[in-house]
């Protein structure tokens, strides 16, 4: 998957997401044939959630053997033992991986169980150390949860321990580091939630180890709060010279707090706070295997496939009910369209990101494969049962008790079009949100936003150079309306090469009305299979399905390998800011417990949901009005 | 119940905590680990529990974790407190409990309950796993003659796969055919004739294919998923020619004109470049071998008597 760019019209200076009326090319004529040209961009896969036996909870479940190091190898397509002695290889490698273990006493786990003599001078770390000796692993995990939900802000680990555990990791990240072939990304995940509402964030660095280790993670025992964690960026930067951002998960068991429009004090967003969290938040996971956060019915009751993953029944602590009132704080289109009433006010939008998704898993095996799933933690690895059984081991989960495995989604894949598989030409793609969202399969998605695409662009050979000629990309703006032109959207879709036809491609508009409500309209802009587009841009016959559940298969009968399309919105008004993004749908494929089924050889229930749509999500093309 | 939770006295005392030399470093002490664990694994295999197995020791220690359990609170100075303020007949019933709980976990070991519990059995298993694991992985820096040969044992291992730089004007079969879209490519390959287009224009005179329109250095895995096995199998075997487009190739979407403008073999990484992998795996192999080792001595020590119908290999 090495893609270097070797070949000279791809050596251009960095033509990145521009903000653009984008209207034509340069036009001044240059001896270079380059000038003017595009950089050809990749795209590339990967995952930047990732636990192993370094974090607390996902040692605790059971994850007592894989390191950072085997999650590395096994991503770059290794053959691993996993925990329960099997061995298990990807189908096909990751072009890049984050280890994002927990900030909150990193590494502790693996090493209290060799008493290391500098955490055993801890009277709280002995007696972690001989409940873990008698099994009670998740007693343990009980006594962590105060650290990270805000009760207690004592720093447990003694800070040799802390610095020799953090120089560790980073080295074996940049050990793993293989720029052209497979980025490693050092990483951790700040893990703060207040009461059990989560708001945790992954750290990544753009840096190497001796820059991402001058200071010490920073974790929910430093600060609980987002604006203190963004406070030790700007440090970080600023101070000791590297580059990081942060990328929040899960806000869909947030309770609500991910993007309300209110600071970690309960005050209304500021412009400093919103100009603030966009530059360190310039991506979401919207997608993992605790849930989808892309819409929820609730908030998109016209929209079919809103209800996709919905993990909507307490908060992470699940320490409280879920509430109605939460919906419009947790899930991710919502708050693109909060951001633009913000944006408006405030002159920032704080809610200005684009799109990946990542597992999250905790096994040290990044799966996001449905027939080759590994489970959220250890003990749900590969069993003939694991699918009757509760998702949080017994006594850990309050609320979750009564929630199946089952609901585990085998997300997500994080997108990356970039010009290299470098940490520098990653992050940068990222930073400009040339990014997409996948719930696993790897369809080749291309979105580019300007104000002159014509049906001809769609059918042209080169879709890619002419979407970056005469537009931007996923993640980029528009502004400056051309009188009387509204904008226009190339639109390219392939399937995974390796996987299932296309159902539809759709835009998902949000946009702003003169008197600052927000409203939503979704678009099928590109349907395979001949279906008809009704006037109102939505198609409502259904794709049909080639699922047969007992033998976990399907067909490429129906769907379309590709779709291709250039939209042009026929409800723009120049006047109110908008944004634009992409939801593609496979057709039917069979879910993990199908597979589960045939290898385990035993009769899947009725009830059991063994067919779902895979699913892509770009990073939104925004349109803001001129002043 | 394992030798690591003893920590040598000696080393905890001459050790500053933040030196690296830690206490499990020590060569000599690998072997009283190794041996540790014999007796360790033994202690968990064999039924009789020590001494006579009939004295039952009774302290403050020991109710206190038994206190702790029950309770499910382990801030030590509140259960602390809660037992110091234990009056005597509730100290007594508390003695009582531990005795009667003690007595029959020791008398389910005996009847060997033990063993036929597979979650108790795995948790065991596990335990060992990580402490051998830990003592294996100490014990495996290689040298750098142990480098070399491993280097050169392995060229699989350091070979970068052999890939492709082309580009290609693709001529969709879809509606029209796969006859119909190899006649287009033809007529266009005849139509520039002496002339061929260049490298990054040629994809522009085609159609829109679903993936790239060139591929730098791209290996047989991307392509066979992009364009079908066969015909990945049918660029790498074509020459290498910046002045034309050859084919047309077949793939399932259509006809294909290709521009190979550079065919890298699969080659050995010249060991200086490839060291630090190779080191790597090699700590990692050898410590995998430490701790196959490891467990093979203590499955030496036992004597396996086969009693199945069908008869071992070796046999």
């Amino acid at each position: 998957m090495s893609i270097r760019a070797s070949i000279p019209f791809a050596l251009l200076l960095g033509l990145s997401a521009a903000a653009a009326g984008a209207d034509g090319p340069p036009s001044a004529a240059s001896y270079s044939p380059y000038a003017g040209e595009p950089v050809r961009t990749h795209v590339h896969w990967g995952d930047l959630h990732l636990h192993t036996s370094y974090s607390i909870d996902a040692n605790s479940f059971g994850n007592r053997l894989l390191t950072p190091e085997d999650a590395y190898r096994f991503a770059r397509g290794e053959t691993i033992q996993a925990q329960n002695g099997m061995q298990v290889r990807l189908g096909r490698p990751l072009d890049f991986l984050m280890v994002s273990d927990h900030a909150e006493f990193l590494g502790l786990m693996a090493k209290i169980d060799r008493e290391d003599p500098l955490l055993m001078q801890s009277e709280i770390l002995r007696r972690w150390r001989s409940m873990r000796s008698q099994g009670r692993y998740i007693e343990v995990l009980r006594e962590w949860a105060p650290y990270i939900q805000g009760g207690v802000r004592e720093q447990l680990l003694p800070e040799a321990f802390s610095h020799s555990v953090w120089q560790e990791y980073a080295q074996t990240a940049d050990r793993f580091n293989d720029p052209g072939r497979f980025t490693t990304f050092i990483g951790y995940e700040w893990t703060s939630m207040p009461d059990g509402d989560n708001l945790h964030r992954n750290v990544l660095f753009r840096d190497a180890a001796p820059t991402a280790t001058r200071a010490l993670p920073f974790s929910a025992v430093d600060s609980p709060r987002p604006e203190d964690l963004w406070k030790f960026l700007d440090d970080y930067e600023t101070r000791l010279g590297g580059h990081a951002i942060d990328i929040p998960h899960n806000s869909n068991m947030s309770g609500g707090l991910m993007f309300r429009p209110l600071d970690s004090h309960g005050k209304a967003i500021t412009r400093e706070y919103a100009r603030t969290r966009a530059r360190w938040e310039p991506l979401v996971e919207a997608t993992q295997i605790k849930g989808d956060s892309e819409s929820h019915p609730f908030l998109s009751p016209n929209d079919e496939f809103a209800s996709y993953g919905d993990w909507d029944w307490s908060n992470l602590g699940g320490s409280k009910k879920h509430e109605s009132g939460w919906f419009a704080g947790e899930y991710v289109r919502e708050a693109l369209k909060t951001g633009l009433a913000l944006g408006s006010r405030l002159g920032e939008n704080p809610f200005k990101f684009g799109l990946v998704g990542s597992t999250d898993s905790h096994t040290g095996l990044s799966t996001a494969e449905e027939d080759n799933f590994w489970g959220k933690t250890s003990d749900r690895e590969p069993s003939a049962d694991r699918y009757l059984k509760t998702w949080m081991s017994a006594g850990s989960g309050g609320l979750h008790e009564h929630q199946l495995t089952l609901r585990e989604l085998t997300a997500g894949m994080a997108a990356v079009w970039a010009p290299d598989n470098t940490r520098e030409a990653l992050f940068e793609a990222m930073k400009r949100r040339e990014t997409y969202a996948t719930t696993g399969p790897r369809m080749v998605v291309r979105f580019f936003g300007g104000w002159r695409f014509s049906a001809q662009d769609a059918v042209n050979p080169d879709p890619a150079r002419i979407g970056n000629r005469k537009g931007v990309p996923m993640g980029g703006d528009l502004t400056q309306a051309p009188a009387g032109k509204a904008p226009s959207f190339l639109i390219h879709v392939a399937r995974d090469p390796q996987g299932a036809n296309l159902d539809r491609a759709q835009v998902v508009k949000g946009w702003l009305d003169a008197d600052g409500a927000v409203h939503e309209q979704i678009y099928d802009v590109a349907v395979s299979g001949g279906r008809a587009i009704d006037a109102d841009g939505r198609a409502r016959t259904a794709v049909g399905n080639t699922v047969d559940v007992k033998n976990a298969s399907y067909t490429n009968d129906i769907g379309a390998p590709e779709l291709a399309v250039a939209w042009t919105d026929p409800d723009f008004d120049p006047a109110r800011p908008a944004f634009y993004y992409l939801r593609v749908l496979e057709i039917p494929t069979p879910r993990w417990p199908a597979y589960d089924a045939v290898r385990f050889g035993f009769e899947l229930p009725a009830e059991v949901d063994a067919v779902e749509q895979d699913r892509a999500y770009t990073s939104p093309i925004w349109y803001t009005p001129a002043n | 119940m394992l030798a690591p939770s003893d920590p040598n006295p000696r080393a905890a005392a001459d050790a500053p905590p933040a030196a690296g030399r830690r206490w499990w470093h020590e060569p000599l002490l690998h072997f009283a680990v190794i041996g540790a664990l014999l007796f360790a694994v033994h202690a968990v295999l064999a039924p009789a529990p020590p001494d006579d197995g009939r004295t039952i020791v009774v302290d403050r220690e020991r109710l206190l974790t038994f206190l702790q359990f029950r309770l499910r609170r382990f801030a030590d100075d509140d259960v602390g407190r809660q037992f110091d303020a234990l009056s005597q007949s509730q100290l007594d019933a508390l003695v009582q409990e531990y005795v009667r709980d003690e007595v029959l976990y020791r008398e389910a070991r005996l009847l060997g309950l033990d063993r036929d519990d597979d979650v108790i059995r795995q948790r065991l298993i596990q335990k060992v796993r990580f402490i051998n694991r830990g003592v294996a992985a100490e014990a495996a820096v290689p040298g750098e003659d142990d480098i070399a040969r491993h280097y050169q044992a392995h060229p699989d291992r350091y070979t970068e796969p052999a890939a492709l730089t082309f580009a290609h004007i693709f001529f969709r079969a879809g509606d029209t055919g796969m006859p119909a879209a190899l006649d287009r490519a033809r007529a266009l390959q005849q139509r520039m004739g002496n002339a061929p287009a260049a490298f990054d224009e040629g994809p522009g005179l085609g159609e829109r294919f679903l993936y790239q329109v060139n591929y730098v250095d791209s290996g047989e895995p991307l392509l066979a998923g992009h364009f079908g096995a066969d015909m990945a199998r049918a660029l790498f075997a074509l020459p290498v020619d910046g002045r034309r487009w050859q084919g047309p190739l077949q793939s399932q979407y259509g006809a294909h004109l290709v521009m190979l403008v550079r065919h890298s073999p699969a080659r050995l990484i010249p060991l200086a470049k490839a060291r630090a992998r190779v080191e790597d795996d090699l700590r990692r192999e050898r410590a995998q071998d430490n701790e196959r080792r490891l467990i093979d001595e203590v499955v030496a020590g036992y004597r396996v008597e086969r009693r199945l119908a069908k008869p071992g290999a070796s046999e």
